[in-house]
């Protein structure tokens, strides 16, 4: 018997994995792909593209602490789900902004008291950095270096380059054969989830740069998915007004730390995009963390790095 | 291999099907026998999140190095956890040994020597140990260890070669008392 071996038999056993652990980490990976914590999208795109190569920029600083907000008071409520319909129809009119060199989003999110923003900058082409601005609670400035190749960040829901993004479909039922596509690779993926179940990660499309007739065919889509539930106009974390929805069906929001929670979306009443999502404690109905979008859109300018922030990876 | 295409169609080899089921138990198993149970089932989630996310990419090798790879990187985030979880270990190792005397290595009971082995580790250098845990808590090769470390095959000896020194050394010394 060698060293390693005896290693190997002296080190303390696992416990016998439960069905419920593994359970729970199969929802966990599974429902990861539904739009909610978007800087955590961001953490694991890096933290993953760091085991292979990269190039990027990303920034971590301070910000002060602020106060949880309270959970979301519901204003009126709607006819069910025919507000979404409503709310497609306006949006299927609407005429946005289609360039620019940078899609920029500016997000505030909050979680045990403590709040942070995420800056982030897609290029439109490869050969632009992104950059991702993170200011924390934490005293600390970090700047990361990431590849996206020209990719949209965030792949819960699937991989797309912002060529294929601008590309989607605006018809309904082409855009339905699209989703289906990005089902059948996460099933083949292991994750036999019913297409059915894995529909309200297409929310994620409501806060990407796609056309509005994109974003329209979206809410249609979801308005008709079975586990929808529009609840009406609620105002959202950082005080404005939204139409809150729910898209995963009970049960699929998984915990936060020890916490069992569900998570709902806000949408913005005027363009139809994400506005913010909030993680709701499933005993009580507080607010265990949120994740707003202060601003967002294309602009011309390019990002700027603080001084002072070191560079890593 | 078998790979499955994630491009929607288009052109990279990438994540095996059934990656989870396949995979989850041993890579939970590795991070509960560095961490703890708890500590693990939260981190092996995650390092199916990371490879998902990531993308697995055929011409970097192998599936199995390439999740203990994530995995222990999940796990240098908390090298204190596990510096202090051995270091305990040790001392609770050292209250129940009574009787050690004249055990050969391939006759003794593993467990007389958690304690000693558990100090060498706690001692060694985070990249060292991280060689030592991968071969011996997942049997991987010394070339699957460089692969899943992204570290020449020679330096996985230099480094496995250094610790073995060490934890003979602890073990000399506790069997000599």
């Amino acid at each position: 018997m060698d060293e390693l071996d005896l290693i190997s038999r002296a080190l303390p056993e696992a416990r016998p994995l439960s069905p419920e652990v593994v359970a729970q980490a199969r929802a966990r990976v599974a429902t990861a792909r539904a739009p909610r914590h978007r800087s955590r999208a961001w953490t694991w795109t890096w933290a993953g593209a760091a085991i292979g190569t990269a190039a990027v920029v990303g920034v971590v600083a301070l910000v002060a602490n602020m106060a949880e907000p309270a959970a979301p008071i519901l204003a009126s409520q709607a006819k069910p789900n025919q507000a979404l319909y409503d709310l497609a129809d306006k949006v299927e009119q609407l005429k946005e902004p289609t360039t620019g060199r940078y899609w920029s989003e500016l997000k505030r999110e909050g979680e045990g008291g403590k709040t942070a923003t995420e800056d982030r900058w897609v290029p439109r082409v490869a050969a632009d950095d992104p950059v991702l601005i993170k200011r924390s609670y934490k005293k600390s400035c970090v700047v990361h270096r990431l590849d996206l190749g020209g990719r949209w960040p965030d792949t819960g829901l699937g991989e797309f380059s912002m060529v294929e993004l601008g590309a989607l479909p605006s018809d309904q039922a082409a855009l339905e054969r699209k989703l289906r596509g990005f089902h059948k690779v996460w099933y083949d993926r292991g994750f036999k989830d019913s297409f059915e179940d894995f529909l309200p990660g297409a929310a994620s499309l409501l806060s990407m740069p796609v056309k509005p007739a994109v974003r329209a065919s979206v809410l249609r889509i979801l308005a008709a998915a079975p586990h929808t539930r529009v609840h009406g106009t609620a105002t959202d974390p950082l005080g404005r007004p939204g139409l809150l929805v729910t898209f995963a069906k009970p049960g699929a929001g998984g915990t936060i730390g020890k916490v069992a929670v569900s998570y709902r979306t806000f949408l913005n009443p005027s363009d139809g995009r994400w506005l913010a999502v909030v993680a709701l404690a499933d005993k009580d109905q507080r607010v265990v963390s949120y994740s707003a979008l202060v601003s967002g859109g294309w602009v011309d300018e390019r990002p700027l790095v603080p001084k002072g922030c070191k560079l890593k990876g | 291999m078998i790979v499955h295409n994630t491009r929607n169609g288009v052109e990279r080899l990438r994540v095996p099907p059934d990656l989870f089921e396949t995979h989850f138990e041993e890579i939970h198993r590795y991070i509960a026998r560095r961490l703890s149970d708890d500590v693990a089932d939260d981190l092996a989630a995650d390092v199916f999140l990371v490879a998902l996310r990531g993308g697995y990419d055929g011409v970097k090798g192998e599936v199995r190095p390439w999740l203990y790879g994530i995995a222990t990187n999940l796990v240098a985030r908390h090298r204190r956890t596990e510096v202090s979880r051995l270091k305990a270990l040790a001392r609770a190792a050292e209250r129940h040994v009574e009787d050690r005397e004249d055990e050969l290595l391939d006759r003794v009971d593993a467990a007389r020597f958690t304690g000693p082995l558990a100090g060498a580790l706690a001692g060694l250098k985070r990249r060292d140990r991280d060689v030592v845990l991968l071969i011996a808590l997942s049997g991987l090769t010394h070339a699957e260890v460089a692969e899943a470390l992204g570290i020449p095959y020679g330096t996985v000896a230099s480094r496995l070669n250094r610790a073995r020194k060490q934890l003979r050394k602890a073990l000399k010394e506790d069997v000599d008392g």
